[in-house]
């Protein structure tokens, strides 16, 4: 199969690109041809640009919190700097704990809202500035299977990716006379270090599991049978930055394996 | 070329968005085999496939008869080896307050719009499975499985109908590896749809869609292009709605386009 070179000299700005389904997005994006800005809290980013210039593409790095509006807007400041414009901008960064109600404390509610929800306004904020400019620009949102349905032990985390899902319609239809089109995933259970944390914890809570037995028990509930992978992740969010996702606007489209179904 | 070696279906390619499908898949590098019942354009269509390089038929095929829908898949089956990819477009309309319509009306499009889904999707199972490559379904829905359309009744029946059973179809396929979806597209120009476009219902239409365009028949294809092709391996149950951002979930009330 011919390989698809779609976003030669576009650029991307990924957040949370430092593992998982970020460093997903970011790989194949350089596969393609773009030009990368990859962000995250932590230094192994680098190591994710590193990884992008490998595969041909080129690659800036910045460390950014984005529940810090300063840190946002010198984000984008560097994608301005290094490459002149933005075309599209996926806001994946995320966190999540898992506790029970009675134990779950405000700092938890806090943080996973601040970063799930708040960070992804602010970058919103940030791009869709650049992308007025342009008249032109892609945004899309990483939400969650918990976004269609909270999951147990998360209200916090259901809550802050309900929340990406209300964004993501309400600037759609603020940004489109603008050129700039909004869509949200929702990832289901994917193979990444969120997901081994998710394994355990919720195993703890749920039953005697050892690690990785409550991960495989909930993986034999997909119809298809099998975690995701991060490329499975990028496939489709390759398609929404794409020419060929357009007319496409305001939507929510899970990438489970079936796990559910809108 | 994301679709090299793929044997498809497309139902109610002749003409529409059906035929930009067609083409898009032969595009990517499938053999495309065209059912319909308007001959002449079928044949038609299935000579620009030709002239892309890829093979095509066109079978003549009334989708809500399954002994034909049987006989048509066995057509493609044996003349090309296999199937991977079946696209149910074909479909009709009936305007009309619902308890103005009549019996043949309600059945008109349950069959050919609905009972085609059932059909065409239980042919193509019974080749998919034994030939243990997968394979993808993809049903036409639209919009107005949503939104609620003053005179769609039969016709939102319908569409409701293939996302319900889409599901029900994935689930079941799934541990083959066939994959089935739907898209949902919005407001398109198409051989059914381009009368109805006036300036009126286009400024009426252009209120709530925010992208304020119709779609042209290929941005729907390069969403079944998309759903087809191995970038979309993970995705399967859902509905992929292409409307410029006209329905988001809700199910506001529409833009009364069927009986202006």
């Amino acid at each position: 199969m011919e390989k698809l070179r779609r976003f030669t000299d576009k650029v991307v700005v990924i957040t949370g690109a430092s593992r998982g389904i970020g460093r997903g997005m970011a790989l194949r994006f350089a596969s393609e041809g773009a030009r990368l800005v990859v962000s995250a809290n932590e230094a192994r980013v680098h190591e994710v640009a590193e990884e992008a210039r490998g595969l041909g593409g080129e690659a800036v790095s910045v460390l950014c919190d984005v529940t810090n509006k300063p840190e946002v807007e010198a984000l984008y400041a560097q994608a301005l700097e290094a490459f002149g414009r933005v075309d599209v901008s996926i806001q994946n960064a995320g966190v999540i704990t898992i506790a029970k109600i009675e134990e779950m404390t405000e700092d938890e509610w806090d943080k996973v809202m601040a970063v799930n929800t708040k960070g992804v306004f602010l970058c919103c904020q940030a791009a869709a500035r650049i992308m007025i400019r342009q008249r032109a620009g892609r945004l899309i949102n990483t939400a969650s299977g918990q976004a269609r349905e909270g999951f147990i032990y998360t209200p916090h985390y259901a809550a802050s990716k309900m929340g990406v899902v209300g964004i993501t319609q309400s600037l759609a239809k603020e940004l489109a006379p603008l050129g700039i089109t909004v869509n949200a995933i929702c990832p289901g259970i994917i193979d990444t270090d969120m997901w081994q944390y998710n394994d355990r914890a919720w195993g703890k809570l749920l039953g005697d599991y050892q690690p990785g037995e409550l991960m495989a028990e909930w993986v034999q509930g997909i119809p298809m049978q099998r975690a995701g992978k991060p490329e499975d992740v990028a496939g489709l969010v390759a398609f929404l930055a794409s020419e060929d996702a357009a007319y496409i606007t305001g939507q929510t489209i899970n990438v489970d394996g079936g796990l559910i179904m809108s | 070329m994301r679709l090299e070696g793929k044997l498809a279906i497309v139902t109610g390619a002749a003409a529409g968005i059906g035929k930009a499908i067609a083409l898009a898949l032969a595009d990517e590098g499938a053999d495309v085999a065209i059912a319909d019942i308007q001959d002449a354009k079928a044949q038609a269509t299935a000579g620009e496939i030709m002239d892309k390089g890829r093979r095509a038929l066109a079978i003549h095929c009334d989708v809500s008869d399954s002994a034909q829908v049987d006989a048509m898949v066995q057509q493609v089956a044996q003349e090309w080896g296999g199937l991977h990819i079946l696209v149910n477009n074909a479909a009709v309309i009936q305007p009309g307050l619902f308890w103005e319509l009549s019996d043949e009306d309600w059945h008109k499009i349950i069959r050919t719009n609905l009972n085609s889904v059932f059909f065409c999707s239980r042919a193509a199972a019974k080749v998919m499975i034994p030939q243990g490559q997968g394979g993808r379904i993809i049903s036409m829905s639209s919009i107005h499985a949503t939104l609620s359309e003053p005179s769609a009744g039969p016709y939102t029946a319908a569409k409701g109908g293939i996302e319900a059973f889409s599901r029900t179809m994935a689930t079941e396929l799934a541990p083959y590896k066939i994959l089935v979806n739907c898209i949902a597209p919005g407001a398109t120009y198409s051989e059914l749809t381009i009368p109805m476009y006036t300036e009126a219902v286009k400024k009426s239409l252009f209120e709530r869609v925010p992208l304020k365009e119709i779609a042209q028949p290929e941005w729907i294809a390069a969403g079944v292009v998309f759903l087809a092709s191995d970038d979309a391996r993970y995705i399967t149950g859902q509905v992929l709605t292409i409307d410029g951002g006209y329905v988001m979930d809700g199910s506001l009330p529409g833009a009364k386009y069927w009986t202006e």
